[in-house]
């Protein structure tokens, strides 16, 4: 039924929504690259937005790969300085074999930093003076398997080489190179604060523990015979435990060490990773939305700049329809949803290219892709609100157009 | 009883405020019956174009009142302004205001979008209109391939889309060359003798004496010869 007007039997200018539509699709179609420049603004800022939060969501899974085999799962208990300073007082004898044995621990040793350089050499004590200085550090055979020692030459000394106080060293590669020695053979000695001390073997790599790259590690036994007490500071028992059994292990690792003293040992369990690349990924979240969030709006700004520019040079052609019978609303209605729609295909197409460039990088970074589904939503979506709200003012500004204009000659 | 006159000006009178202040139309009383062929003549800045703003309902007058079909507007809101212009007066402007990238029978349509009519009733009736002032051959043409003349009487077939009670023609062959304009105020003439009511807004004598009322506009002065 048609509204009428107050005038008897006339009835009110009205406009379907299908005329509306057409007239809509007729006004980008019939003017496609003014249609292609207006929603250019739209078609950066979403593809910006997809693109960042892809990213983002893909190299956060990255971002835990890299974290989690290297930290996640090393827990350690040191003794406390203030009340415990020599072996003797420390962990148990049995320590590491009580760690080693609680539920979820993978390996348990015992290490420290033997206090001060020692000389080093290749030559014995009567070759001459002493030129370089390692650090020395103690290491059960425990420890070396906890810090995931990897060998270069030669083979890491075992349990009895530890009971057994022998006296075998494995180098660091950067002590090694010093000393120019590349790979074991039989019977090779160097001398550790004039200690001789045959080479074991060469250290390639650590996965925890770095410091043993750049020293000389012997077994913790030898290193108490000759070097006396450990330091008060430093002196630790490592364990690396099963994913997500940190919390668990920590909470027995003292008790484990020595229940007497349980009370006085500091134990330390590492960040929870998850938190750590949380936290990362979400300062890299903020600072790209940030950006694309700036796009956005630049792009509705664009928008609304290109829909203004567009009434004043349709000025003429409002005032056509309404001097056909056009009300406002209706002039209004059809701007906004020029506008609407031009955002939602800025939207759709932002969209694509934002999903492709994702694709494209990881596949160049060999990243596993990672987005979510409602991302290829959100684009038009967005689109579709930035086109709406951007289209508002031009809209209200044509809708203000008088017929007369239809009168000035163009 | 006797039908009203289709359109009517009482002691209308338009001022713009200015500065200074212009009195574009003056004490304007005139009748426009239904059949007539009217021209209002005047030079430029004389009010003509005033006029045809007020007798058009795009623009009300500062005192008197204007009546279409025996409806008084001037106390009519916007939208009854809109539907009193849109059902009852066609108008056709100097510059045509058609879509460039629309076809003949599409730029005729236009007019019926606003009127609420059927998508195929309003192809029928735009192409029957098209035929009626000779372009019929080249309805499916878009209209920047037409001649001036051709858009003339695009425009002339948009205004009679709603069978309207009376056409005002803005100086309808002001853009046109002689001949165009002798085609466009043929179809005029034509469309008058079948009992269309025009009104021609014209500066140009020799197309002001088509009309068979001749009004003229002196300094807002309106007076019939």
């Amino acid at each position: 039924m048609r509204a009428a007007s107050t005038v008897s039997g006339l009835p009110r200018s009205r406009m379907t929504f299908r005329d509306l539509f057409g007239e809509v699709v007729a006004g980008i179609v019939q003017r496609p690259a003014r249609a292609i420049l207006t929603a250019l603004g739209t078609v950066l800022g979403v593809a910006v937005l997809i693109s960042v939060l892809g990213l983002t969501t893909s190299a956060s899974a990255q971002i835990g790969k890299r974290f989690d085999p290297a930290v996640a799962n090393e827990v350690s208990v040191t003794s406390d300085t203030d009340h415990i300073r020599a072996w003797s007082y420390t962990f148990r004898p049995d320590a590491e074999e009580r760690v080693a044995a609680l539920r979820g621990v993978v390996h348990a040793g015992i290490g420290w930093m033997v206090e001060g350089a020692k000389s080093l050499s290749n030559l014995p004590p009567s070759g001459g003076p002493r030129a370089n200085f390692s650090p020395v550090m103690a290491a059960t055979p425990g420890l070396l398997r906890e810090a995931g020692v990897s060998l270069s030459a030669g083979a890491a000394y075992s349990t009895w080489a530890e009971d057994h106080q022998q006296r075998l060293v494995l180098l660091g590669p950067q002590v090694a190179r010093v000393l120019g020695i590349s790979r074991v053979v039989p019977g090779m000695t160097v001398w550790v604060a004039d200690e001789p001390f045959l080479v074991q073997g060469i250290i390639a790599n650590t996965e925890r523990h770095a410091e043993m790259l750049t020293a000389v590690v012997i077994p913790a036994s030898t290193a108490r015979a000759l070097f006396h007490a450990p330091p008060s500071t430093g002196y630790s028992l490592w364990a690396v435990v099963d994913p997500g059994a940190s919390g668990v292990v920590a909470a027995q690792l003292a008790n484990a060490a020595n229940p007497d003293h349980a009370s006085s040992y500091q134990v330390r369990t590492p960040p929870d990773p998850r938190s750590v690349r949380n936290q990362v990924s979400q300062d890299l979240n903020s600072l790209l939305l940030l950006l694309a969030g700036v796009s956005l709006v630049v792009g509705m700004i664009g928008i609304a700049n290109t829909t203004i520019v567009s009434v004043v040079e349709r000025t003429g052609e409002i005032g056509l329809r309404r001097a056909l019978g056009a009300r406002p609303r209706h002039i209004q209605a059809q701007f906004l949803a020029e506008a609407t729609l031009l955002g939602l295909l800025g939207g759709l197409v932002g969209s694509s290219i934002g999903v492709v460039s994702v694709v494209v990088v990881c596949l160049a970074k060999q990243w596993t892709t990672v987005m979510d589904d409602r991302v290829a939503i959100l684009g038009p979506l967005l689109g579709l609100l930035v086109g709406g709200i951007a289209g508002l003012y031009p809209a209200w500004r044509a809708s203000r157009v008088e017929p007369l204009e239809a009168l000035r000659p163009t | 009883m006797e039908k009203p006159p289709v359109l009517m000006f009482d002691e209308v009178t338009r001022l713009f405020a200015g500065p200074p202040e212009v009195t574009a139309l003056r004490d304007c009383s005139v009748s426009i019956h239904a059949g007539d062929l009217v021209t209002v003549c005047g030079p430029s800045g004389s009010g003509k174009s005033t006029w045809l703003s007020l007798a058009g309902l795009m623009d009300r007058p500062t005192s008197g009142k204007v009546t279409v079909n025996g409806v008084d507007t001037t106390d009519l809101g916007e939208d009854d302004r809109t539907a009193v212009r849109g059902q009852w007066i066609g108008l056709v402007f100097q510059s045509f205001h058609l879509m460039p990238r629309r076809t003949v029978r599409e730029n005729i349509e236009l007019a019926g979008v606003y009127r609420g009519m059927r998508p195929g009733e309003r192809r029928r009736r735009a192409l029957e209109l098209a035929d009626r002032v000779g372009l019929g051959p080249r309805a499916s043409s878009l209209a920047n391939t037409l001649s001036g003349g051709e858009m003339q009487r695009t425009a002339i077939a948009r205004a009679l889309m709603g069978a309207p009670l009376v056409i005002l023609c803005d100086e309808p062959t002001g853009n046109l060359d002689s001949a165009n304009g002798h085609q466009v105020m043929t179809v005029l003439a034509d469309l008058n003798t079948a009992g269309t009511t025009v009104v021609i807004i014209t500066h140009d004598p020799r197309i002001a004496a088509a009309g068979r009322r001749r009004l003229s506009v002196l300094d807002g002065v309106l007076t019939e010869q």
